[in-house]
C-alpha cells in the first residue's frame, strides 16, 4: 500500500478550497475597525441626530414581571421600564425632579394636598387617553388601593408611609390595609379630565421622589391594570406612553421594542423623538460575554458597575473602541454589605465595628475594582443633600490596616466575652461570580481580625430582595440573611426619600434597624419642606446612621454605560419645558429616547 | 416481530428513564428549604398563601402532586413560571430548536473531522501526523469546553472580529449568518468531542487493520482508501457509537454553559434561567425533557448499530 491515499494534485484542491473558504469567512466577517470611523458617541442633544436605525442593547440580567406595581425592578428591569413607560415626574442633571408626563405637580401650603396637572394629548401605546381616571388607577395600583394587586412590594408601602408608621402602631393588626386610612397616603381623586388631586395625612415632601422612584413608577394604560384583575398577563403585556412600544406582547425575556410613532416628545428642533426604528434589548448575565460582545460589535450599548469590566472597556475607549461613561461624583448609589441588625452577630455594635473595621474597603477596590471606585462616606454622595465627607462621617478611622486590624480583635473579644457566642456569620450574594469574589476577599479579610464569614449559595436578585422584603414586613430578621452584598441609595431629588430604607417598621427596611432616634431625624426629614433644613437633618441621620455603623459602607458604585462609537445621544434632549438636560447615568439608568447611530 | 420488539423495548426504557429522573428531581425541590409559596407571594396574607397552596395543590400527598405533574407533563402541558404567566411550552418551543441545531452541527462537525482524522492516524500510525493527531488531541481533551468558548469568542470574535460572539439568527432568516454564528459555539462544543472519537476510532482502526479480513482484501488488489473506509471503517465504528452515546450527556450539559456564553436562546439558557430565578417547577420540567431527549438519542444510536454491524441485526 502506498503512503498517500489520493493523488497529490486532490489535496492541492482541498487546501486551495479551504484557503478560499478562510478567505470568504474572513471577508464575511463581523464589524472591524471600521464601525468606529463614526460618531464620538457625544451624549446630549445634537442637530446632527438621525432618524432611523437600531441597537442592540445588552442588560446584566432578564426580567419577567412588568406589572409595575409587584414588579422588583432592578437596573436591567427599569432600563426596559424607562424606554416603554414615562414617568410624571423625572430627574434631570441637576439631580432635581421636575414635571415629565405632568405639566406640574403643586403642593399646598404644608405638603398633604398635591396637585397633579397632566400635559393633553398623550396617549397610550394602546390608543387609551392618558388623563386623570389612568393616573389615578395607577396610584390606587401603586399605594395598594387595588385588592387583585396582592403582590404589591415597596411602592405599596412607601406610598402609604411617609412618617414610617411604626411610630404610630404599625406592626399592629393589619398593616397593609390597601385603603390606607393608617398611612399617608389618604385619598386620590379626578378633579377634571387632567388633574389629580392626592391628599395625605401628615406633610409629604417626598411625594415626587415617588412619583418617580428612580424610574419603576411608570404610569401603565388601564388595559394593562385590568389584565391584573385576570390573571398574570400584566406581568408581560407592557403598556405605556414611552418612546418604544413592545413589539410583541407576551415577550419580556430579551424584548425587542419598536419605535413609537405617535410619541408625545420632540426635540428643541421639532423632531419626533424617538430617532431610534428599534431597540434589541438582550440579557447576557456573564460580564465577559459582554465585553465580547460589545469589542465584537455584537452589543451597541451596554453596563458594567465591576472595575475589571470598566478597566477592560477603558482599554477599548483607548483603542478608539468604544465610548465610556463612568458616572462621577454627585448621586452615586453605594456597594456595600447590608448588614440584617436584628440577629446575631449584627444586632451588636461592636460586632458591626469589627466587621466595618476588618473589611478593609480599599483593598476591596484596589483588588476587585481595579482601584476605579471611592470609598463611601455614607449614605450620600458629594452632591444629595445630607453628605459628609470621611472626616464629618464619623466612620472608624480604618485608613491604618494593622491598627483597624487591632482594634478589630479587641472588639471581637468584647463581642464574643459580652455574647458568649463566637463572630461567626454566613454572608449572600446573586449568582454574579464577580460578587462572590468580593465576598471572597471579604472573608479574607475579616478572617484576620478572627471573623468567621461563610458564604452561602449566590441566589437571584429577587429572591433576595424577597427575602430582604419578608423580614422587613415582619420586622424580624430572624430568618433573613445576616448579611448580602448590596447595591442602592442613588441619590438625587428629595434626601429624605432613603427614609424608607432605614426607618423603623418600613418592609423596604431591610437592615432591619430599630432605631427611634434615627426614625425621628427621618420623620422630621420627610415633613421639611425647606431644602436646607432637610439636608441638616438628612446629614444629621448619615452620622447616626455611620455612628451606630448599621450599614457597612463600601465604595460608591463606578456605573459605567459604554457604546459604540457610532451611538450618540444617550442622555437625550433637554426635558420639557425648564426641565433642562436629563440626568445622565445614574446608577447606570438613563433615557433612551435620544440616541441615534451616526 | 424483532422490530416491534425493539420498538417495545426501547419505549420501555424510555419509560423508566423518565420516571426515574422526574421522581428524583422532583423529590429533591419537594424537599428543598422554604415555601415555594412565599415566594410567590412574599406579601400575601396567610389566607391567600393556603388558597394559593390548594391551587397549585401544594396541599396533596407527595406522591398526588407528582402524578398530577406527570399528568400534565405526559400530555405535553409543562406548566408555568412561578408568579408570571410565561409557559415553559412557549419557551421550550422556541429554545428546543435552537439546541438541537447546536447540537446537530457540533455531531456533524465532530463526525467530519474525527472521522478522516482517526482513520488516517491509524493507518499512518507511528508517523508525525499520528504523533501529532495524538498530541493535539490530548490538548483538547483537558480543555473544558466553555474554556475554549471564552478563547475563541475572545480572540476570534472580539479581538479579531472574524465571527460574531452574541446572539443567534434563525436558519429561515438569514441562512449565511445563521450559521455565522453558530460558527463559534459548535467549534467550542466540537474540539473536545473530535479529540474524543479521534483517538477511539483510531485505536479500532489499529486493531482492525491487523484482522485477516483486511489482509485479504489488501491481498485482492482493493486500494488502500476502499479498504480503509469501506471494509476497516465499519467494525471499527462500535466503540465510536457506544461512547457518542454516553457522551450525549456531556454533550447537553455543555450547552448550558456555551449557550450562556454565547448568548444563543436554547434549552441550556432556559436551565440557567431557571435556577438562578428559582422556578423549580419550570426546571422540572426541562430536566424531564432532557431526559426524554438523551433516552431518544439513545435509541437512535441502538438502531445506527444495526446499521453499522448487520451481525447485530441478525441477532
Amino acid at each position: 500500500m502506498g503512503n498517500s491515499l489520493a493523488p497529490r494534485r486532490r489535496w492541492r484542491k482541498i487546501a486551495a478550497l479551504a484557503g478560499a473558504l478562510a478567505l470568504l469567512a474572513a471577508a464575511c466577517g463581523g464589524d472591524s475597525d471600521s464601525n468606529g470611523g463614526g460618531g464620538d458617541g457625544n451624549t446630549g442633544e445634537s442637530a446632527d441626530a438621525k432618524q432611523g436605525g437600531e441597537i442592540t442593547y445588552a442588560i446584566e440580567a432578564e426580567t419577567i414581571d412588568f406589572c409595575l406595581p409587584e414588579s422588583r425592578l432592578a437596573v436591567p428591569g427599569i432600563m426596559i421600564t424607562m424606554a416603554v413607560y414615562d414617568t410624571l415626574v423625572t430627574m434631570n442633571g441637576d439631580g432635581e425632579l421636575v414635571p415629565f408626563l405632568a405639566e406640574s405637580v403643586e403642593p399646598n401650603e404644608d405638603g398633604t394636598v398635591w396637585t397633579i396637572t397632566l400635559r393633553e394629548g398623550i396617549e397610550f401605546h394602546n390608543g387609551e387617553p392618558l388623563n386623570a381616571d389612568a393616573v389615578k388607577l395607577n396610584l390606587d395600583a401603586y399605594r395598594g388601593a387595588l385588592p387583585e394587586f396582592t403582590n404589591n412590594f415597596l411602592l405599596k408601602t412607601v406610598f402609604n408611609a411617609p412618617t414610617m408608621g411604626l411610630i404610630d402602631g404599625v406592626g399592629e393588626g393589619d398593616d397593609l390595609d390597601p385603603t390606607g386610612t393608617n398611612r399617608g397616603i389618604s385619598d386620590v381623586q379626578v378633579v377634571d379630565d387632567l388633574t389629580v388631586e392626592i391628599t395625605t395625612s401628615e406633610p409629604f415632601w417626598t411625594l415626587p421622589q415617588l412619583l418617580y422612584a428612580t424610574g419603576r413608577a411608570g404610569i401603565m394604560a388601564p388595559e394593562q391594570i385590568q389584565l391584573r384583575s385576570q390573571g398574570d398577563a400584566c406581568q408581560t403585556t407592557m403598556i405605556g406612553t414611552g418612546p418604544f412600544v413592545q413589539e410583541e406582547p407576551g415577550q419580556v425575556q430579551s424584548p425587542r421594542l419598536v419605535r413609537n410613532e405617535s410619541y408625545w416628545r420632540e426635540d428643541s428642533e421639532g423632531r419626533a423623538l424617538p430617532y431610534l426604528d428599534a431597540i434589541q434589548f438582550r440579557a447576557q448575565p456573564d460580564a465577559v460575554s459582554r465585553e465580547n460582545g460589545v469589542e465584537g460589535g455584537q452589543f451597541d450599548v451596554t453596563h458594567f458597575d465591576q472595575g475589571v469590566n470598566i478597566e477592560a472597556m477603558n482599554r477599548l475607549a483607548d483603542a478608539g473602541q468604544a465610548a465610556v461613561h463612568t458616572e462621577g461624583p454627585g448621586f452615586r448609589e453605594i456597594s456595600y454589605t447590608l448588614l440584617n441588625n436584628d440577629r446575631a452577630p449584627f444586632d451588636n455594635v461592636n460586632a458591626r465595628k469589627a466587621f466595618f473595621l476588618a473589611s478593609d474597603n480599599q483593598n476591596i477596590i484596589d483588588v476587585r475594582m481595579a482601584g476605579l471606585a471611592d470609598i463611601a462616606t455614607g449614605l450620600y454622595d458629594v452632591d444629595a443633600g445630607g453628605y459628609l465627607d470621611r472626616e464629618e462621617s464619623g466612620l472608624p478611622d480604618d485608613s491604618d490596616r494593622e491598627a483597624a486590624l487591632e482594634e478589630a480583635r479587641g472588639l471581637v473579644q468584647a463581642y464574643e466575652d459580652e455574647t458568649g457566642q463566637s463572630f461567626a456569620f454566613e454572608a449572600q450574594t446573586t449568582q454574579n461570580p464577580q460578587n462572590t469574589r468580593i465576598l471572597e476577599l471579604i472573608q479574607e479579610n475579616v478572617a484576620e481580625a478572627g471573623i468567621d464569614m461563610s458564604i452561602a449559595a449566590p441566589i437571584d436578585q429577587a429572591t433576595i430582595i424577597t427575602e430582604a422584603a419578608a423580614a422587613g414586613l415582619a420586622d424580624s430578621g430572624a430568618n433573613a440573611p445576616q448579611l448580602f452584598l448590596w447595591r442602592n441609595h442613588p441619590g438625587g431629588g428629595n434626601c429624605a426619600g432613603q427614609a424608607v430604607w432605614f426607618a423603623a417598621g418600613y418592609p423596604t427596611n431591610f437592615s432591619i434597624i430599630k432605631d427611634e432616634e434615627l426614625t425621628a431625624i427621618f420623620q422630621e426629614a420627610v415633613s421639611t419642606e425647606d431644602g436646607e433644613a432637610r439636608d441638616e437633618l438628612c446629614a444629621d441621620a448619615n452620622r447616626r446612621i455611620n455612628d451606630q455603623l448599621y450599614s457597612a459602607w463600601g465604595w460608591f458604585t463606578p456605573w459605567t454605560i459604554v457604546a459604540d462609537p457610532q451611538v450618540n445621544g444617550l442622555w437625550g434632549p433637554d426635558l420639557p419645558g425648564d426641565g433642562g438636560p436629563p440626568m445622565d447615568n445614574l446608577a447606570g439608568l438613563h433615557r433612551v429616547d435620544g440616541i441615534w447611530l451616526n | 416481530m424483532q422490530l416491534l420488539a425493539r420498538l417495545g423495548g426501547l419505549v420501555v426504557r424510555l419509560v423508566v428513564v423518565v420516571l426515574v429522573v422526574t421522581f428524583v428531581t422532583f423529590a429533591m425541590m419537594a424537599f428543598l428549604p422554604g415555601d415555594p409559596i412565599e415566594q410567590l407571594q412574599p406579601f400575601g396574607t396567610p389566607e391567600q398563601h393556603e388558597a394559593t397552596r390548594e391551587e397549585v395543590g401544594l396541599n396533596d400527598p407527595f406522591l398526588v402532586q407528582y402524578g398530577n405533574w406527570l399528568k400534565d407533563f405526559v400530555t405535553g402541558d409543562f406548566g408555568k413560571y412561578y408568579d408570571t404567566n410565561i409557559s415553559v411550552n412557549d419557551e421550550v418551543k422556541e429554545a428546543l430548536p435552537v439546541s438541537i441545531q447546536l447540537m446537530a452541527y457540533s455531531v456533524a462537525l465532530t463526525l467530519v473531522i474525527a472521522i478522516p482524522l482517526g482513520v488516517f492516524a491509524a493507518y499512518k500510525q507511528g508517523s508525525l501526523f499520528d504523533r501529532g493527531a495524538n498530541a493535539t488531541a490530548f490538548g483538547f481533551l483537558s480543555l473544558p469546553n466553555f474554556v475554549l468558548g471564552l478563547v475563541l469568542a475572545t480572540w476570534l470574535g472580539a479581538q479579531w472580529k472574524v465571527l460574531p460572539t452574541q446572539g443567534y439568527v434563525p436558519f429561515g432568516e438569514d441562512p449565511v449568518e445563521h450559521f455565522r454564528f453558530m460558527v463559534l459555539p459548535v467549534l467550542a462544543i466540537a474540539a473536545s468531542q473530535i479529540a474524543i472519537y479521534m483517538r477511539l476510532l483510531r485505536s479500532d482502526m489499529i486493531a482492525t487493520l491487523q484482522e485477516d479480513f483486511v489482509t485479504t482484501a489488501k491481498a485482492k488488489g482493493i486500494s488502500p482508501r476502499r479498504v480503509l473506509f469501506r471494509h476497516a471503517l465499519r467494525p471499527s465504528s462500535i466503540t465510536l457509537l457506544t461512547v457518542a452515546g454516553l457522551n450525549i450527556g456531556t454533550l447537553i450539559s455543555g450547552l448550558i454553559i456555551i449557550e450562556v456564553i454565547f448568548g444563543l436562546p436554547g434549552m441550556g439558557q432556559l436551565v440557567a434561567f431557571s435556577i438562578f430565578a428559582n422556578q423549580y417547577l419550570a426546571l422540572q420540567s426541562l430536566v424531564a425533557i432532557i431526559a426524554v431527549a438523551y433516552v431518544l438519542l439513545n435509541a437512535v444510536i441502538d438502531v445506527l448499530y444495526t446499521v453499522v454491524d448487520p451481525r447485530i441485526r441478525r441477532a
